[in-house]
């Protein structure tokens, strides 16, 4: 029998912004305990929040043994690491001030718009402690600026947004930042003539396919990728990569919920175009004979399940500057977009705006993106950056050709 | 219950909440787990700002609150607030879910009913299939410092069989899922099973590309219920105009925005997943009209945007739960019934299509949906199943092109997803309608 323990401590102070003022403050602290035990191919999970007896759940995770969820007891090399991220981003009565002050800021360098949503203070206090003698625990905080934009007197729920998430905070990088996207609102440009261009954009393309990358689906030839483990089916310079590296991620345990610490924190998933692991959990690795990602994630009382924690893209270059030469288009606000059984993707933009040299020029009207999930990551991708635009979080940059439709 | 100190807003909210969660993952059992958890919200007013805190500590539910105290100041004059005159002093107990609770169903019972149930759902061309159980059952108390003492429960209850068919390497990942309050109404036949797996196995052997343009569109009573939840129910939320006096004269009671034939109504008092009799600022529920024959006729509203704006409450504060703060969410949206049957609406259409179900919508200046199974309507008939990633359209625009409305309006529940905003997902809401018709939306 294998005993695996598990204690998440997270604390968030949250500030909500209604009409560019801060509106109220809300103090969140959450203790949630889990307990699971394997035996003889079984799982037993039990999960309490607040202040736990673990001895209790112990037993408790036992009689679920009796439910018969199938789940292979497995015994790997007990690490024993400890990491602590924390830094000091505020001073614990700063919080309200500083972000008063930000808001004011913000709202007399961009009179024409009203900021609304969230600012958050958030961290994280994870341990993961099994009978084999692992013993990984990970503290971490991050600072979470979640602004809704909105124009007075449009129609619209919101306009734009600017979100970002780091372990410090700069007023006067998010200010240029705002104020540049604010700014670049305000110029309308016309409809661009090209129905071909260069988007620089997020991750969607990708995850739109990204329950296919699940191994329980591609196992079960449930899957856009069949068959294709192991072939090349993107471009050959996309990495896509579990890394839960405690030096690039904010906030993230090195950890999964299994306790998988992956080699250097990282792991492939799409090495030079080579679809090369699938998204699995322990037993999933097992049960499909393949290699387990270290992805998985669980709730408190929950068996463990195929996660996306810590999913990214390499960089391929530095700054959008090496990637973009000319004029293209920056997608600030897509919504509603999916995939065809034949991975055709349409992606409405809401807000974009034309890009040159580092800057937005202004706001084109609203357009649909199309292309087929294995051109944009394949002869249509051009790379990924970190730097170029925005001043402050960490962010990435996917640069690929798409075509344009329904032009406003 | 609680002490309250004079010179503040305060109210506390408790959800003691019960949920089952099984799942069969190809006829293997994956998740079976009964949960429950027992969680406050306490709320602290002094005229300026607000200061909340959740705990899952019961007994340090008094606590908090006078820790809460400590961050705000002292107002005398709290009780003439306007937020704070808002807010109704309701004492009520609504226990409608006693002699039903699933709470008393043995978990066996509902593991035995998706199984027995997705073993009657066999195809050639099923690679993947899982079967899904979800219940909750929550008791809500509400108590404020003017005096609000309310208690009611509510109950959903509900089963999600999915399945993924594959032809020739492409793959339809489609959903049939029933949401009642009562375990016993949990089951389906013979015909709605079969009828199901007949429809996917068509659509995964005989969909066809479409020319993407734009065309005219019907909508089935679930796609209604997104079109009126995304396109207008959210623009509905009064707290999208605080501090924008121009919006407010923008969107005056009595302007037209649709056309004559269109009617959307908001109301929380029909059981099932948009039931809240109360809302999370203790509010008892009322009946919007949102839209009245292409008339803007109401809003939904918290004390704070009713106040702002000069309307009356609601009921719309709500919470996805105990961890935040109520806002102005919905209830149940639906378009209300017209007069044509669907054979009515399709017999002018030369060349469109028809939503058959949906996998998501969105709503902001353009509105979307992303059809799961649709089909093209060819000469006034339903055709051939077709693959069509997103309709879109600009949703003031939409709004006046709705030509046609059926008379045959299904309220819906739900037991998987829910409606997102901000950082709150996902919050149990209702939707429906009748079948519509929209002359002309863009079909991708």
């Amino acid at each position: 029998m294998k005993t695996e323990k598990i204690i998440n401590k997270t604390t968030s102070k949250c500030i909500n912004v209604v009409a560019s003022k801060v509106e109220s403050l809300r103090i969140n602290n959450d203790l949630e305990n889990t307990v699971r035990v394997y035996d003889k191919g079984t799982i037993g999970v039990d999960g309490r929040l607040g202040n736990a007896d673990f001895s209790e759940m112990e037993t408790a995770a036992k009689t679920k043994l009796a439910q018969g969820i199938a789940y292979p007891e497995t015994h790997e090399e007990a690490k024993t690491i400890s990491i602590d991220t924390t830094k000091q981003i505020f001073g614990e009565k700063d919080f309200i001030p500083k972000m008063s002050s930000l808001l004011d800021r913000l709202a007399k360098e961009n009179p024409e718009f009203l900021f609304s949503n969230k600012i958050m203070l958030n961290s994280t206090e994870t341990v993961y402690e099994n009978s084999d003698g692992a013993a990984l625990s990970y503290k971490g905080n991050q600072f979470m600026l979640s602004l809704a934009i909105k124009y007075k007197g449009s129609a619209n729920i919101m306009d734009e947004f600017y979100g970002c998430e780091d372990d410090c905070f700069d007023e006067d990088k998010i200010c240029r930042d705002v104020k540049m996207q604010c700014d670049a609102f305000l110029r309308n440009l016309p409809q661009i003539d090209e129905d071909e261009v260069t988007v620089i954009g997020n991750f969607e393309p990708f995850q739109y396919a990204i329950q296919h990358f699940i191994a329980d689906l591609y196992f079960n030839k449930s899957s856009i990728l069949d068959g294709k483990l192991g072939q090349r089916v993107f471009n050959e310079t996309l990495n896509v990569v579990v890394d839960r590296s405690p030096e690039r991620q904010i906030n993230i345990p090195f950890f999964d919920a299994e306790g998988v610490v992956n080699r250097e924190y990282v792991n492939s998933v799409i090495k030079n175009g080579v679809l090369q692991t699938l998204v699995t959990t322990k037993k999933s690795a097992i049960q499909y004979d393949t290699a387990n990602l270290g992805s998985a994630s669980a709730s408190y009382n929950g068996v463990p399940q195929a996660g996306m924690g810590g999913f990214d893209v390499t960089s391929t270059a530095e700054n959008l500057a090496q990637l973009i030469k000319g004029k293209t288009i920056f997608l600030s606000n897509t919504s509603g977009g999916d995939m065809t059984p034949s991975g055709d993707i349409s992606m409405p933009s809401i807000v974009s705006y034309l890009f040159e040299d580092g800057k937005l020029l202004g706001k084109l009207p609203e357009f649909t993106i199309t292309g087929n999930l294995f051109d944009i990551l394949g002869k249509d991708f051009i790379g990924v950056c970190e730097h170029g635009l925005y001043e402050f979080g960490r962010r990435k940059y996917f640069v690929y050709k798409a075509k344009l439709v329904n032009k406003a | 219950m609680y002490k309250f100190k004079q010179g503040y807003y305060a109210d506390v909210r408790v959800e003691d909440r019960f949920a089952t969660n099984v799942l069969f993952q190809n006829g293997a059992l994956h998740e079976a787990k009964e949960t429950v958890e027992k969680k406050a919200f306490i709320r602290v007013f002094d005229g300026k700002m607000w200061y909340y805190a959740s705990t899952s500590d019961i007994n340090s539910i008094q606590q908090s609150l006078d820790d809460l105290y400590g961050y705000a100041q002292k107002n005398p004059d709290i009780e003439k607030h306007p937020i704070v005159a808002k807010y109704q002093i309701n004492k009520d107990k609504i226990v409608k879910f006693d002699k039903t609770n699933v709470r008393n169903i043995p978990l066996n019972d509902k593991l035995q009913l998706i199984l027995d149930t997705s073993k009657r759902m066999v195809s050639d061309f099923c690679s993947f299939a899982n079967a899904r159980y979800i219940d909750r059952h929550s008791v809500y108390s509400f108590y404020s410092s003017k005096g609000a003492d309310i208690t009611y429960d509510f109950q959903t209850c509900g089963v999600a069989y999915g399945m993924i068919f594959n032809c020739n390497g492409e793959t339809l990942q489609e959903q049939l899922s029933k949401c009642e309050t009562e375990f016993g109404k949990l089951g389906y036949s013979e015909n709605e099973l079969t009828e199901f797996v007949n429809r996917c196995e068509n659509y995964i052997q005989n969909a066809k590309p479409i020319v993407a343009g734009s065309y005219p569109v019907i909508l089935a009573p679930i796609a209604t219920g997104v079109f009126a939840h995304e396109s207008f129910g959210h623009k509905s939320e009064a707290d999208f105009m605080l501090g924008d006096e121009t919006m407010a004269r923008e969107w005056t009671i009595g302007k037209k925005i649709g056309s004559d034939i269109l009617t959307i109504r908001e109301t929380g008092v029909f059981e099932g997943s948009g039931y809240v009799p109360y809302d999370d600022e203790g509010t008892k529920a009322t009946d919007t009209y949102l839209i009245k024959n292409g008339v803007l006729s109401g809003r939904l509203h918290s004390a704070a945007t009713a106040a702002a704006l000069g309307e009356e409450l609601t009921g719309n504060a709500r919470a996805i739960n105990c961890d935040y703060e109520p806002i102005v969410r919905m209830t149940s949206t639906f378009i209300e019934n017209g007069e044509s049957t669907l054979q009515d609406l399709l017999k002018d259409i030369k060349h469109g299509y028809y939503i058959h179900s949906i996998k998501h919508g969105s709503g902001m200046s353009t509105f979307t949906i992303a059809p799961s199974i649709a089909y093209e309507i060819v000469d006034g008939k339903i055709g051939d199943p077709v693959k069509i990633a997103v309709l879109t359209g600009n949703v003031f625009e939409m709004l006046g092109l709705i030509d046609g409305v059926g008379n045959d309006r299904k309220l819906l529940s739900f037991v998987t997803g829910g409606c997102g905003k901000m950082e709150q997902y996902p919050l149990n809401v209702g939707m429906g309608g009748p079948h519509i018709r929209v002359s002309k939306m863009n079909v991708q």
